[in-house]
Order: structure tokens, then C-alpha cells, then sequence
């Protein structure tokens, strides 16, 4: 065989593979329930997709990203079957587009001060993260954890000097967990998958309280269909209750009793 | 007679174009796939309101940020990519394909992978970076120098590939003429070389300078994110893209302008024929 047969057939080769791909990745997606998430639902999404498997249920097709960026891919065409925000006012920009607030479950998480391991800068409540000598990381006022990040440090009067202000709260408790931040303020979910070192400060324990500062209210709504939308409660809430089970949402650290 | 064969042939075809539909189609295609998006950019952008966004506190603050990093990350390049350039292109080296394939691996790596390299290498806990922090208290991490290494470790390469071709197409007679009747070798660098390829050199600054100025995986993942301090352009359009996308695009906008810019100031390297 001469080298231009070769190279010919590699061609043919690559093209065959390039089509059974293609053709393999659209029947599979489109079977597929599509899950927009806010990003600190990574705490809890091994625990539902082992959870669905046991119940014979397919696993969803999870895509985590920050809230606002979801909120914009949906207005920008995307439509997943199911939405979860880490603030439920983000919802009502959506709701031109075909989805349906749903009322159950009332998932709320709450903000935890979360710390190096081994605690080295020694830090004993959110006081410190005003110390200059501290790398300190929250995330950034534009995304619903720093949000709330903000809130507490104004509701306390502390005044943050933070190192990073990061746009995705799995980053941030990621770089606490490596140990190139001294303290953060992250969800509870995040600190306990990663397993991150907490320091209890009263101020943030929540004590049942749903308004508390230091929770976020989520917000879920799903895709309705032209005849769900008349009454849509029974269908959706079926497909919430089917693929985010409260049980290992509670295990991963979500509180779905606090607002509800 | 192969040569007049050929010619043959090509005429044959297409009628002298020697453009066939098998080839034509997906070339097409091609530019439409790099063309449209930017379309979409441009249709979308918030023209009226451009200058406005693009003054606000935090995009200016970015842009100082910005060009702080692509500046020095663009003078690193030239103070340790000049002097790596010509050690490739003249000195042979054991290994020498393998350390070139090192020096080139940033270009293909994936920039959230770079970050994490760097952030395991120079980070506080990292391999270099726990003595950096330890003996002289530098962490690097969360500071405008260390967006400047990461900016730095993805631009380098574009530099010395630039210098290195333009030193071997140049060839060693003038440099060794030289160094024989100047002082030395590296008068004869600074002196000869160094003028002759004054062209490449700012092509590879430019170029390097454009991927600093875009850089963006490896910089949040090593530096982070803050307003003033290590947020550049990218950073800031990639958060403004969470609350304010109209900002988003006015940055996207600016960028899209200068790396346009940069291509037109390398049309004489890149776009001739």
C-alpha cells in the first residue's frame, strides 16, 4: 500500500468515527432530563444521581453554572427541563419563557466560615476576615453567594478585605481546601464535600430562621408544556419530586425544611 | 513531463480556478463558523451606550489592571524569551526536542490546566511557592505579579517561536562574521543579531502581548479575581456576563478592537502573500 493510500484511509477513518459520534451524542441527549443548577449544587449532585440509579431512573444531564449565567443562557434560548437558582427573585426574568415556579421543595442554604486545614491563621469568626494580614476569598457581590456574603458582613458591621472575590463558589471553596486562602465564606454544602475545616460563629448559625441573613432562599421552576401550563402543579411537581430527592440534598448540608 | 502533466491537470479540472465544490464548500463553511460569532457580538452590542459602560469605575479599573499585566508579561518575554530564542536556535543542546517541546507546551495546554500547574508549583502549599513563602514571605497567589506569571507563562511561547524561526531563517555566517571582528559574541548579538531581526521581535512581542491581554483560565485559577488587583478584561467580562451582559459586551467589543488592531499592525508578517 502506497503512503497516499494510507493517509486516504485514515481520512475515511476519521470521518467514519466523526459521523458515529455525532449521530451517537444527539439520540442520547435528547432522551435526557436537562438540569440547569446553581453551582453549589456540585455538593449534592453525586448523592442524587446515586440515588436516582438505585430507583432505576436515568440520570439527568447536570449543567452547573452561576446562577445569573444560567438565568442568561435560558433567555438566550437554552430550555432545560428543570432550573435551580440560588435566589428565587432570579426566577421571575424566566417566566416569559415557559416556566413554572415550583413551590416544593423550599431549598435553602446557608453561608458557613470556612477555613484553611489546620486552621494556620488561627481565625475564630468572621471578625477576621478584616484582618489585612489574612488571604481572605468570598465571592463576588454579582453572584447570589456574594450577595449574601455582603449582606452578613453589613448586617455585623464587618468590613471585608478580601484577597479574591470569585464568581463561582465551588472555585472558592476549592482554593480554601488547597490552602492558599486563610478563610471564606462559602455554603455549608461546599465546605462538607470538600471537607473543609469550619469555625463556628453564632452569628451565622441560623437557628431555624429562614430570613436570616446568612441564607439563601433557592428557586426552582420547570419547563412547562402548552397543556401543563394550565395546571401545571401535578406534572412538574412530579418531575422535581423525581429528580431532586430530598434526601441526599439534606445529606449534602441543603436545609429544606428552614424555609418552607 | 510530470511538471507539464500536473499543470494539465489543475487546468483541466475547474477551468483554471482549481477551486473544486468538494474543497470550496467546507472552506466556506470554515469562515462562516469564525465569522458569524463575531457578527452576533457585534449585532448584539450596546452600541449607544458603549463609551458609557466602558467608563465605568470597574471596566477602567480592569483596564489598568490589563495593561499593567499584558506590558509586563509582553517585557518579560522580551527579557527572558530573547536570550531562550537564540539558545534554541544556536547552542546544541542535549534534548534539545524535548526542551523545545516544553517551551512550546503552553501554547496547547489548556489554560485552566496551567493555572492549577502553576498553582501547585508556586501556590502557598505548592512545591516552589511554600519556600517563596516561608524564607522570603512572597506568595504569589491573589496578587497582580502572580497575573503576571500567569499571563507570562501562556504569551512566552508565541515569542520565542516568532525569534527562534526568524534567528534560524537568518542563519549563523553574519553572527560569527561578526563575532569574530566585533568583541565578541554577545556584542555580535546586540550589535548584529539583535537589529537584523528587530521585525520578528516585535511580531512576537505583539503576538505575546495579545495572548497576555486575552488571558484568562490560567489567571483565575492561580490569581483569582479582585477588582483593582488581579481582575483584568477578561476576568471582568467573564463577571459581568453573571449581572450585567450589556457590560460584557461593550468589553468583548474593546478587546475584539484591539486584537483586530494587532493583526493590522502584523498585516506585513501575517496577512501578506
Amino acid at each position: 500500500m502506497t503512503r497516499a493510500d494510507t493517509n486516504h484511509r485514515g481520512w475515511q477513518m476519521a470521518l467514519v468515527v466523526l459521523g458515529v459520534w455525532m449521530l451517537s451524542g444527539c439520540s442520547s441527549v435528547s432522551s435526557e432530563t436537562l438540569i440547569f443548577a446553581a453551582s453549589s449544587l456540585a455538593a449534592a449532585t453525586d448523592e442524587i444521581d446515586t440515588a436516582l440509579e438505585t430507583e432505576g431512573i436515568d440520570r439527568p444531564e447536570w449543567v452547573l453554572a452561576g446562577s445569573s449565567r444560567l438565568i442568561a443562557q435560558i433567555r438566550d434560548g437554552a430550555r432545560p427541563d428543570i432550573v435551580v437558582v440560588a435566589a428565587a427573585s432570579q426566577l421571575l426574568t424566566i417566566l416569559d419563557f415557559g416556566y413554572v415556579v415550583v413551590d416544593e421543595p423550599q431549598i435553602a442554604n446557608r453561608l458557613v466560615l470556612a477555613v484553611a486545614p489546620g486552621n494556620p491563621a488561627n481565625v475564630t469568626s468572621i471578625n477576621d476576615l478584616s484582618r489585612e494580614a489574612l488571604l481572605v476569598g468570598v465571592c463576588a457581590p454579582e453572584v447570589p453567594c456574594g450577595a449574601t456574603a455582603l449582606r452578613v458582613a453589613n448586617e455585623f458591621g464587618v468590613r471585608l478585605r478580601p484577597d479574591t472575590a470569585e464568581s463561582n463558589v465551588r472555585a472558592l471553596a476549592h482554593k480554601l481546601a488547597k490552602g492558599e486562602l486563610d478563610a471564606g465564606l462559602v455554603y455549608a454544602p461546599d465546605a462538607r464535600s470538600l471537607g473543609l475545616a469550619t469555625v463556628a460563629d453564632p452569628r451565622l448559625e441560623t437557628a431555624g430562621d429562614c430570613s436570616h441573613v446568612a441564607v439563601s432562599r433557592y428557586g426552582i421552576a420547570v419547563l412547562a408544556s402548552e397543556s401543563d401550563a394550565v395546571a401545571p402543579s401535578a406534572a412538574v411537581s412530579v418531575l422535581v419530586d423525581r429528580y431532586l430527592p430530598s434526601g441526599p440534598l439534606t445529606q449534602a448540608g441543603f436545609e429544606l425544611g428552614l424555609c418552607s | 513531463m510530470s511538471r507539464r502533466l500536473g499543470a494539465n491537470r489543475r487546468l483541466g479540472a475547474n477551468g483554471g480556478l482549481g477551486a473544486p465544490l468538494t474543497l470550496l464548500v467546507p472552506a466556506v463553511i470554515a469562515v462562516a463558523l469564525l465569522v458569524v460569532p463575531l457578527v452576533g457580538l457585534l449585532q448584539r452590542a450596546p452600541w449607544s451606550s458603549l463609551w458609557s459602560r466602558l467608563s465605568d469605575d470597574a471596566v477602567v479599573e480592569a483596564m489598568r489592571v490589563s495593561l499593567i499585566v499584558s506590558f509586563s508579561a509582553a517585557g518579560l518575554c522580551l527579557v527572558l524569551g530573547l536570550p531562550l530564542a537564540w539558545v534554541l536556535a544556536r547552542v546544541e543542546l542535549p534534548f534539545a526536542r524535548w526542551i523545545r517541546a516544553m517551551v512550546l507546551l503552553p501554547m496547547v495546554l489548556p489554560p485552566v490546566v496551567a493555572g492549577a500547574a502553576l498553582l501547585f508549583a508556586l501556590g502557598r502549599r505548592g512545591l516552589v511557592g511554600q519556600w517563596l513563602d516561608s524564607w522570603f514571605g512572597v506568595t504569589l497567589p491573589f496578587t497582580t505579579a502572580g497575573t503576571i506569571l500567569a499571563a507570562t507563562f501562556v504569551a512566552l511561547p508565541f515569542f520565542v517561536v516568532t525569534v527562534e524561526s526568524a534567528l534560524v531563517a537568518q542563519g549563523r555566517d553574519l553572527e560569527e562574521a561578526a563575532a569574530v571582528n566585533l568583541a565578541g559574541p554577545l556584542s555580535a548579538f546586540a550589535t548584529v543579531t539583535v537589529p537584523s531581526i528587530r521585525g520578528a521581535i516585535g511580531a512576537g512581542l505583539a503576538l505575546g502581548w495579545a495572548r497576555a491581554l486575552g488571558e484568562f483560565g490560567a489567571t483565575i485559577t492561580f490569581a483569582g479575581s479582585l477588582g483593582g488587583r488581579t481582575r483584568t478584561l477578561p476576568l471582568q467580562t467573564f463577571l459581568a456576563l453573571e449581572s450585567d451582559p450589556e457590560s460584557a459586551l461593550a468589553i468583548s467589543v474593546l478587546l475584539l478592537a484591539v486584537s483586530l488592531g494587532v493583526l493590522v499592525a502584523l498585516r506585513g508578517r501575517w496577512l501578506r502573500r
